[in-house]
């Protein structure tokens, strides 16, 4: 065979009618067709112009993943994980349960920590005595995750798909890109969102009308008796030093900085005397033990303490 | 130090046969490309090049329970595309028309020509060879933790204690391979 021939071939610059003839008489002969596969293979097998762009490969991934999905089988377990939250917090905002919506729930005992990556890669580092829920793949034009305790964010960036942060107070928080910092326990007077770096919006009752929008080093705290949202400049850094195994107090009610210890270690608080309620405590416990902690806090304040097994007792000194 | 093989893709296939969806990813994000580049050299349209390799992935995810986790993974692969490739090629050329038109007659050419055995090895050898590299100019330590870690499903705990670092660098390796197998291949991990 001609090395014309197999260029003609293999390129597709010849006009239709004599591609047609040369094609018909190739057919026709065995031994042309094995020479043309030989060379056919070596040419693809250069993997010329291979290349496959991100969006390109991604949506393609997607098609795959629906054809997968065709036959949905959800795991009884995250059913059941979502039932048990659906009850023990009233959680309202799932939608329809399909495959996407697999839940996966990360969660942590007192003391602990942990850090979980979310799907589009956004890293979440999650406090003590804690709860994140998110769904195993995202939809398609929000990343919706439900928190319950503390957490440290660093969000991918993705300006067509925000990330939600939801509470289970109505409060939610709105970012495209950026680090930052939720404070949202039950037992908690406030709900604290501190803005690290980037933008976030943090959105009251769902109301996505009127979101308030927070500027690095500022604290949006939420009182969940009174209802209202307050804008504050903080010390940012202070905020998510409990990564560090830091706690910082910054005029923090005492009854405040009771609840950070007892996330913290395994421990139960009474405060006696009640003008202590109201005292706002200034100081850094920097990676102390709770006897160590108590130590520092009856020389920095005046208040003394009695540990009885688990039960720590504070009372005006 | 153990090299990147295909022992490891098919430690890949066996977390793949446990659902995991990170694993099928790794597979897809390395595989798809080259195996359209083939689909598309022979079927001629794009589309339908695209359709028989989703097809493919559909088929691996579907079919992970009964694949030997010590097959030849990369010829498993290789001849799913090409058997697809061929049986879509014998549909083109057998389509009824009142003469053989240009693209009938293109579908029976290459139906033979990618039916031809020895040509076909040359592909699968090639096509092997390329796999590897993607996966292979991952930095060493990295890709040593990475495989470790993802395919051979060690803990953390585990590596440092084998190759005697500690869990931070462990941990570090791991996410420096994940961000350098993201830029190498230049495609979104979206599983992770």
């Amino acid at each position: 065979m001609q090395k014309k021939e197999i260029k003609d071939l293999l390129g597709d610059k010849m006009d239709s009618e004599g591609r047609k003839q040369l094609v018909k008489q190739v057919l026709n002969d065995p031994e042309r067709i094995k020479e043309l596969a030989i060379e056919k293979a070596k040419q693809v097998s250069k993997f010329e112009n291979s290349m496959v762009s991100e969006p390109e490969l991604d949506s393609q991934f997607k098609k795959v993943l629906r054809r997968i999905g065709r036959k949905p089988r959800i795991k009884y377990a995250s059913v059941a994980a979502v039932v048990v939250l659906f009850l023990s917090f009233g959680l309202y905002y799932f939608n329809t349960l399909s495959i996407n919506s697999q839940l996966v729930q990360v969660t942590t005992a007192i003391g602990g920590k942990e850090q979980v990556v979310l799907p589009d890669g956004t890293k979440v580092l999650l406090n003590a005595n804690s709860e994140i829920q998110y769904p195993k793949v995202f939809k398609d034009d929000i990343r919706e995750v439900t928190l319950i305790g503390e957490a440290l964010f660093e969000v991918v960036r993705n300006e067509h798909k925000p990330l939600v942060v939801k509470t289970y107070n109505g409060l939610a928080v709105r970012v495209l890109g950026t680090v930052f910092n939720v404070k949202s326990y039950p037992d908690d007077k406030e709900v604290q969102t501190t803005l690290v770096s980037g933008k976030v919006e943090v959105i009251k009752d769902n109301n996505s009308k009127a979101p308030i929008v927070l500027k690095p080093f500022q604290q949006a705290a939420y009182n969940k008796k009174d209802k209202k949202l307050i804008v504050d400049t903080v010390n940012a850094l202070d905020a998510i030093s409990w990564k560090d195994n830091k706690l910082i107090f910054n005029e923090t009610p005492l009854e405040q900085v009771v609840q950070d210890l007892q996330r913290k270690y395994n421990v139960t608080f009474k405060i006696i005397s009640k003008e202590l309620l109201d005292y706002k405590y200034s100081g850094t416990f920097d990676n102390l033990t709770i006897k160590e902690c108590m130590r520092l806090l009856k020389v920095s304040s005046p208040i003394d303490y009695t540990i009885t097994n688990n039960i720590i007792t504070l009372k005006q000194e | 130090m153990r090299d990147v093989n295909f022992s490891n893709i098919n430690s890949l296939l066996s977390l793949i046969k446990n659902e995991d969806k990170f694993a099928y990813r790794v597979l897809y994000n390395v595989y798809y490309p080259k195996l359209l580049h083939i689909a598309k050299s022979y079927v001629a349209n794009k589309e339908d090049a695209e359709e028989i390799v989703q097809d493919v992935f559909v088929k691996i995810w579907h079919k992970k329970d009964a694949i030997d986790i010590n097959t030849n993974i990369n010829g498993y692969i290789y001849q799913i595309t090409r058997n697809a490739c061929i049986d879509f090629l014998r549909a083109a050329k057998n389509r009824l028309s009142l003469e053989g038109n240009i693209e009938q007659l293109e579908a029976a050419l290459n139906f033979h020509v990618l039916s031809d055995d020895s040509a076909s090895n040359i592909l699968e050898e090639e096509l092997k060879l390329q796999i590897l590299n993607a996966i292979d100019s991952l930095p060493d330590k990295c890709k040593h933790i990475f495989i470790k870690s993802r395919m051979e499903g060690l803990k953390n705990v585990e590596i440092s204690e084998e190759l005697k670092i500690s869990k931070k660098t462990v941990e570090g390796h791991i996410s420096k391979a994940i961000k350098h197998l993201r830029i190498h291949l230049k495609h979104y991990f979206f599983f992770f």
